[in-house]
């Protein structure tokens, strides 16, 4: 059956769906709103969405016969990936008592992001997907970061209320699951999260402020087995939340899940695991022993900081060359995302308009009033380049380091495994132009997509796979960057391009 | 000898360390600051002559170039590198009260956190304008900051924190430093802190960047 993408209130629903419907009736069988008054007719055009490829369309009359990706009207776009890579782990599926109990067990793997959750619903009979779906994260409305995060929980009564948002978005989407398979909260018997140390502590409503103050130290890192009931999620009564270990503060579940979802073939021996976003974690694989660490990028790559920086949304410039600029969507330009800004200084930098040193004489414009969607000029300032510089140099000084102490050389990396979003969509020759990544890995890099989202759920489709975290737990061993001899020198030095 | 100290606020300015230093790369093989204030110090010219006329001429450039943004945090570093190199030289005659410095700079990064790259800039550029400056480091407590005080009258503070997390205990250091001694005067910077978080906590003077914590220090020497 050919698959939909659908691309809702910050939300993507996958589906499969019968031809000779219209897209009208699938998109409503996902429990979604378009309005359609003259009730299917295709006279009043209120049921247009936008097709990619196509454009906008009338619902109604639309009859697909292949896989199609929608975009309903006015709402931007959620980027969340879900996709898994030649690299995953493969496991068969492996149930608890309670699973094999159950008739017709469903297992659910979380990643918590920060910024977005997604939500991977998945038959424990076949352990395959049935649906994935992605959600902001309802907190950001008490802070944007991690540290803002912790720092809104002054009261045991904030703490409680980060933990009642993150419970109350679970529930909304599991209530949202079972109404829409027929099912109810009964046949759901297992559910594993796979999140950063913060999520985790706030998940299970344990204070977090130690995390962001010296020394740094956790409350818990290792995996943890929760009653549903106890945390007041909806499931079966008898069934387990499993939060996922970490290794540290900074290094989180996520990170862990990734790691352990991840299996190299026999060429590659030595790798680099990393995943950059507003903190760069990243990890050096041997056959022996894996090192590990965190870096504060900053927020620059998500477009904080960047005078017109902006998340992926629609519009957003995410790649930039001779050729012009790209956006997502083809919208007209409204500012610059992650990917974009490492295309834009690579550029500028290939041009020689910035120089080795990042000096920027004057602010460079990138699209001129007429043709952005604001009607004001985008440009990037001299400031931004700074930014660049910063974060870029925190995230190559923690990879040069780690090679270091690790004890391989740089060229003697098999690959580069890039989990997350940023790392999907950058391109990968941008960054090792600008020194984000270092040269010799080039050609090396292979992108991995959401490999937390694919360890919570292989945890979920398998009893095994916490064998396969606690090896990755065992073997990993912490570098504390700071306390290194030749940080600070290093990474001033790494800001140069 | 006038030259010369040209010369070792040029090497500053650019961050020539010494003769092997390979930067910057435009400088290969010439005498770096380490070379130059010993050849000024064998010559005769007085410790702070040298301090006065060639390392604060040096980084004082450095500093307002670093504010207009024509410098990095790099070049900064190896500026104070270099100033640091020719200040190893002049240091017995400041401990022995042959020489003087301008005053007394006590700094430090703030109980609970340890980030302290921007407070060792400051730190160096501080010292290359001709303060002495009393490093307490990372993860310090209002009790350390006020005995050092107390040890160095006329001293002056200066407070840093980078996590948000840490500015509450930067009111609060401020607060006890107050409450003991309110003459004491106590400057703050990093990136989450403003002039608004200032006046909220009652500090003296919020600084965006190193060369403005020295014009600070500067109005109240003077």
């Amino acid at each position: 059956m050919p698959s939909l993408k659908l691309h809702s209130k910050q939300q993507i629903i996958h589906c499969e769906f019968e031809q000779g419907e219209s897209l009208l009736q699938i998109i409503q069988q996902q429990n979604v709103n378009i309005p359609a008054p003259c009730g299917g007719n295709g006279t009043c055009g209120k049921c247009k969405v936008k097709v990619k490829g196509l454009g906008l369309v009338n619902s109604c009359t639309h009859f697909p016969n292949d896989n199609i990706e929608v975009v309903l009207p006015n709402e931007r776009e959620a980027k969340i990936l879900t996709h898994q890579n030649d690299y995953t782990l493969q496991l068969p599926v492996q149930l608890d008592e309670l699973g094999q109990q159950s008739a017709y067990p469903i297992g659910l793997g979380i990643d918590i992001g920060t910024t977005s959750i997604v939500f991977y619903w998945i038959s424990l009979i076949t352990g395959s997907i049935i649906r994935s779906v992605g959600v902001g994260n309802p907190q950001v409305k008490y802070g944007a970061d991690v540290i803002s995060r912790i720092n809104y929980c002054n009261s045991k009564e904030n703490l409680l209320t980060l933990q009642k948002e993150l419970v109350d978005v679970i529930n909304t989407q599991i209530n949202t699951f079972v109404e829409m398979e027929g099912l109810t909260p009964d046949f759901l018997v297992k559910i594993s999260v796979s999140a950063n140390t913060t999520m985790l502590h706030l998940l299970a409503g344990i204070d977090p402020t130690s995390i962001a103050l010296v020394p740094f130290k956790a409350q818990f890192l290792e995996a943890k087995k929760i009653k549903s009931c106890e945390l007041g999620i909806v499931a079966n009564a008898e069934a387990e939340i499993h939060l996922m270990p970490s290794i540290s503060s900074y290094v989180g579940a996520d990170i862990v899940s990734g790691l352990a979802s991840l299996k190299a073939d026999e060429n590659i021996k030595n790798y680099l695991f990393i995943d950059i976003g507003t903190n760069g974690e990243m990890a050096v694989v041997t056959p022996e022993k894996i090192y590990c660490c965190a870096t504060a990028a900053g927020p620059a790559f998500e477009g904080a900081n960047i005078k017109y920086g902006m998340g992926a949304f629609d519009g957003a410039i995410s790649a930039f060359g001779v050729d012009g600029v790209r956006t997502i969507s083809d919208e007209k330009p409204r500012g610059i995302c992650g990917s974009g800004l490492l295309d834009i200084v690579a550029f500028l930098l290939e041009k020689n308009i910035v120089g080795m040193e990042g000096e920027l004489p004057e602010d460079y414009t990138l699209v001129s009033k007429e043709e952005s969607a604001n009607g004001e000029a985008i440009v990037l300032t001299p400031q931004d380049i700074r930014e660049v510089q910063l974060a870029k140099s925190a995230i190559v000084t923690g990879v040069k380091i780690l090679v270091q102490e690790a004890g391989v050389k740089m060229d003697e990396l098999d690959a580069v495994f890039l989990a997350g979003g940023f790392g999907n969509y950058m391109n990968p020759e941008s960054a090792i132009k600008i020194g984000l990544l270092p040269a010799e890995v080039s050609g090396k890099i292979i992108t991995v997509g959401n490999t937390s989202g694919t360890g919570a759920m292989l945890n979920t489709i398998s009893t095994k796979f916490e064998e396969y975290t606690h090896q990755i737990i065992q073997k990993s061993s912490l570098i504390a960057l700071a306390e290194h001899p030749e940080f600070e020198m290093e990474f001033a030095m790494n800001m140069y391009f | 000898m006038n030259e010369l100290l040209e010369k070792l606020a040029y090497c500053v300015e650019f961050g020539k360390i010494n003769k092997v230093s390979p930067f910057p790369p435009n400088m290969k093989d010439q005498d770096g600051a380490d070379e130059i204030a010993k050849q000024l110090l064998d010559g005769g010219v007085p410790a702070t002559d040298i301090l006065m006329k060639g390392l604060m001429p040096g980084m004082e450039k450095v500093g307002v170039k670093f504010r207009e943004n024509k410098v990095f945090v790099p070049q900064v570093l190896m500026s104070a590198k270099s100033m640091s190199a020719a200040l190893d030289h002049l240091r017995p005659y400041f401990q022995s009260g042959e020489a003087e410095r301008k005053g007394i700079f006590i700094i430090g990064t703030v109980e609970g956190d340890l980030h302290d790259i921007g407070k060792n800039l400051v730190a160096m550029m501080v010292e290359g304008n001709g303060y002495e400056v009393i490093d307490l480091g990372t993860d310090v407590k209002a009790e350390q900051f006020i005995e050092t005080a107390e040890k160095n009258p006329g001293s002056v503070i200066g407070l840093s924190a980078l996590l948000t997390t840490t500015m509450g205990n930067m009111e609060k250091i401020v607060a006890t430093i107050k409450e003991k001694n309110a003459d004491l005067k106590v400057c703050i910077g990093g990136a989450p802190v403003n002039q608004d978080f200032c006046e909220k906590i009652g500090a003296d003077s919020y600084n965006p960047d190193p060369q403005g914590v020295v014009e600070f220090l500067n109005a109240l020497a003077s």
